[in-house]
């Protein structure tokens, strides 16, 4: 066998390899450009729900809750001195 | 044609080491977004547990809140249940304060009739005493009034029965003359005067039969008179109606003395 022979040969693999590698390649990008598409989207929803949990928290009306509880404390103690002085 | 494989192999080649890079790149990114999520699901667990903690501290003060509501109404129960005791207790105080100031009352009342009634009763029996002496007084004044009105009455009586037995004297004694008679025509003088002398006599034993009270002489008497009377008329023929008269007015004065006398004697 020639020199050219085994040359062709070596690039006709070569090429063959390329061809099957870039191939391989290829899906696997668009794979991975999938699941980055949907890793995004996870991180979308994400800060979504942290956004609403943030606002439910901030729903929770703790403040109101306090000077309610301030508010029965005082009255509270003004009942008992109340009572007493019956 | 060596040079077109040559060509194909290198291009070829060259698309594969570029699908490399790029699915290297895009492994990268992978990994890099990858990271980015664990970083987002971290800040979700830390929001998560925030969350948590503030729906905790939040179900804590609500709680809280809940139980100081429950006994602020159990306060407030409890002020209207004393205030309602004080107040029941204070009209109870009452009513019993006005039950003893009505028994209070009741007491004095009773013994103010009590005492009216003793005083009453004392007054009347000393008006009944006042009366009862009253009434004697008055009953012995009736009594001496009557005596002394029957006394009257007696005197009176014996004054008026005196006065007819006077009075019918008087007239017995104006009678004593015979009244005159018609002279008759016949000449009988004598036994004419002696009929007015017979007159004389009987009007004289009227008026002592009378006066005596003798009833049944009286009667003769006045029977003798009116014969006497009569025998008069009859010889005067007529003449000796002054003699009929005056024998009737004799009668009558001689009854009434006797009447009198009568009553003299009750």
């Amino acid at each position: 066998m020639d020199k050219e022979k085994i040359i062709n040969i070596a690039l006709i693999v070569v090429i063959l390899a390329a061809i099957f590698g870039g191939r391989y390649y290829y899906s696997q990008s668009t794979e991975a450009n999938s699941s980055i598409e949907n890793v995004h989207k996870k991180i979308e929803q994400i800060h979504k729900d942290i956004s609403g949990l943030k606002s439910k928290a901030n729903n929770l009306n703790i403040r109101q809750l306090g000077v309610e509880k301030s508010r029965l404390e005082k009255q509270q103690e003004q009942l008992k001195k109340q009572l007493e002085s019956i | 044609m060596d040079a077109l494989l040559k060509l194909v192999a290198v291009l070829t080649v060259l698309w594969g080491g570029w699908m490399y890079f790029k699915n290297s790149d895009s492994e990268t990114e992978l990994r890099k977004v990858r990271n980015e999520l664990k970083v987002a699901k971290g800040e979700m667990g830390e929001a998560q547990a925030n969350y948590d903690a503030e729906a905790k501290k939040r179900d804590a003060l609500a709680e809280e809140v809940n139980a100081l509501k429950e006994q602020n109404q159990q306060l407030e129960k409890d002020i209207r249940a004393k205030i309602k005791e004080k107040s029941e207790r204070a009209v109870q105080e009452r009513r019993d304060r006005l039950a003893a100031e009505e028994e209070a009352r009741r007491e004095r009342m009773k013994a103010r009739e009590e005492e009216l009634a003793k005083a009453k009763e004392e007054r009347d029996a000393k008006w009944a005493q006042e009366e009862e002496e009253e009434r004697k007084r008055q009953e012995e004044k009736d009594a001496k009034y009557q005596e002394e009105e029957a006394k009257y009455r007696a005197e009176r009586e014996r004054s008026a029965a005196q006065w007819d037995i006077e009075s019918a004297n008087a007239t017995l004694r104006s009678y004593l003359n015979c009244p005159a008679v018609r002279q008759p025509s016949k000449l009988d003088y004598g036994r004419i005067d002696v009929l007015k002398q017979k007159w004389v006599l009987n009007v004289q034993a009227v008026i002592d039969a009378a006066n005596k009270g003798d009833e049944k002489r009286l009667k003769s008497a006045m029977k003798t008179l009116e014969n006497t009377a009569n025998g008069l008329n009859r010889m005067s023929e007529g003449g000796g109606t002054a003699c009929l008269n005056g024998a009737t007015q004799v009668i009558e004065a001689a009854k009434a003395i006797i009447k009198a006398k009568k009553r003299l004697k009750k």
